[in-house]
């Protein structure tokens, strides 16, 4: 037993320091082809993820979207999608469902509000989508008839390439040495970079509940 | 003396930034706005001239010696740009509330002018009542410190002069003043955050440093118009 304890501990150990030197996984490369994938017509809404909501903060909820994702048969082709439910609260709020960038791979968003019922009452996509910062973001209030916020990939925007400028500032401190002093100062750079980017039907969301102030 | 007001004017800049930074984002919800046809848009803040700076530089690794002497730097950049853009006979301000109506009414809106005489900077404390102005909402446009003009990043070929605008804007509701949108919209930011709705810059307009803006002013001026048109295109986005 005490032998099983120290081989456990070991172990413990070891896993602990690969962790510590273990690099972050690659950005995921785009998936812009669902192949033959058969998909149902509606989205399932009885297993809705909950959003974090706390009426003093603001509070996000990030979820991966990959191969695994559950998927969904529109229109304009097969899309994965993502089911949350609202909370329950009489604290207003607004909502941002953002799609981060990762890598050269952008989830390309299509937002669709259910309603209790499950039928559909808002949908957001096209020009109701912008940039902020580099992430694609809508941002919306909820009305009292909506329930379920559906986030899914955009079957027709999926696979269009796309560029961003970003600007950027960085200050980084140095210190010169001379015969019996120090000095230090601040180094300010900056960088200009375009991220270019496929979308994609995976990715990575964020929906954002932030607290409205009262009036 | 203008070098510690250009100074001052930075600081003043930083010091609002980190006070819109604060301000709750408030999306336009059209089905409960109630029934807004005709926008005022209020005498804008804007600067009267146009800036090229230079987001960071050797300079401000020397404190406010650092500072005065890219202050003065600036400033004759900004006389020269001036000149060469022939801003006096053009003046950006009248381009930008142009393209806001414009843009507005490709949206579906009526749009009318109110004229708010000696405006501060940031939004207004009041608007006019309803029946003052005949209009349904004001839109309240104001720009953020130096507001627009050219940016670079850094020092350096890797970081050329870009267009930039940056403004802060808000819906407000005429008949009781509810606020029914409000956001900053920044054209080619500098460090911008999920909290700006962000408007990249046109790679059309890029130029390697001060000299390639300084010889052609043309294509200059045709990148900052650029940029106005594109904010404007989106604020007036956030209203559909």
């Amino acid at each position: 037993m005490p032998s099983g304890n120290k081989a456990a501990a070991f172990a413990l150990f070891v896993a602990t320091g690969l962790a510590g030197c273990a690099t972050a996984p690659p950005p995921p490369s785009p998936i812009v082809d669902l192949g033959t994938r058969q998909c149902p017509s509606v989205p399932d809404l009885a297993h809705p993820l909950a959003l974090a909501f706390d009426p003093k903060e603001e509070k996000e909820t990030t979820t991966p979207i990959g191969a695994d994702t559950p998927c969904l048969q529109g229109d304009a082709g097969n899309s994965l999608y993502v089911v949350y439910v609202f909370p329950d609260t009489s604290v207003p709020y607004t909502v941002t469902v953002a799609s981060n960038l990762l890598g050269g791979t952008m989830f390309a968003p299509r937002v669709v509000l259910y309603g209790e019922d499950g039928t559909p009452r808002r949908t957001f996509a096209g020009q109701d989508i912008v940039f902020r910062g580099t992430a694609l973001s809508v941002l919306f209030r909820v009305h009292a008839d909506e329930r379920y916020l559906v986030v899914e990939s955009d079957p027709r925007i999926v696979g269009r390439t796309s560029s961003e400028i970003r600007e950027a500032t960085m200050t980084r401190g140095a210190t010169a040495y001379g015969r019996g002093y120090a000095i230090y100062y601040q180094i300010h750079t900056g960088s200009d970079t375009t991220l270019g980017f496929t979308y994609a039907h995976n990715g990575s969301l964020t929906v954002t509940l932030t607290p409205l102030p009262a009036k | 003396m203008f070098n510690g007001v250009r100074v001052a004017v930075l600081i003043g800049t930083a010091l609002l930034l980190s006070a819109c930074a604060g301000q709750p984002e408030i999306p336009f919800d059209k089905s409960t706005a109630g029934d807004i046809k005709t926008i005022g848009i209020v005498t804008m803040s804007i600067p009267d001239q146009p800036s090229v700076r230079l987001a960071s530089d050797i300079g401000q690794s020397f404190g406010l010696i650092g500072a005065l002497v890219d202050a003065g730097m600036e400033s004759s950049r900004n006389s020269q740009f001036w000149a060469e853009i022939d801003g006096a006979h053009n003046p950006p301000p009248a381009l930008f509330a142009a393209d806001m109506a414009a843009a507005l009414r490709e949206h579906g809106y009526d749009v009318k002018t109110i004229d708010v005489p000696k405006r501060d900077s940031g939004f207004l404390k009041t608007y006019p009542p309803a029946a003052d102005g005949h209009v349904d909402a004001y839109l309240d446009v104001t720009f953020i410190g130096i507001g627009y003009g050219y940016m670079a990043a850094g020092i350096g070929k890797s970081t050329p002069y870009r267009p930039f605008a940056y403004v802060n804007c808000r819906l407000v509701r005429a008949s009781d003043q509810q606020v029914l949108m409000q956001d900053l919209v920044f054209y080619n930011p500098v460090n911008g955050t999920s909290k700006i709705v962000t408007v990249t810059a046109d790679p059309t307009y890029t130029f390697t440093d001060f000299d390639a803006l300084h010889a052609d002013p043309k294509k200059a001026r045709d990148g900052m118009d650029d940029a106005f048109r594109q904010t404007a295109e989106a604020i007036a986005n956030l209203l559909h």
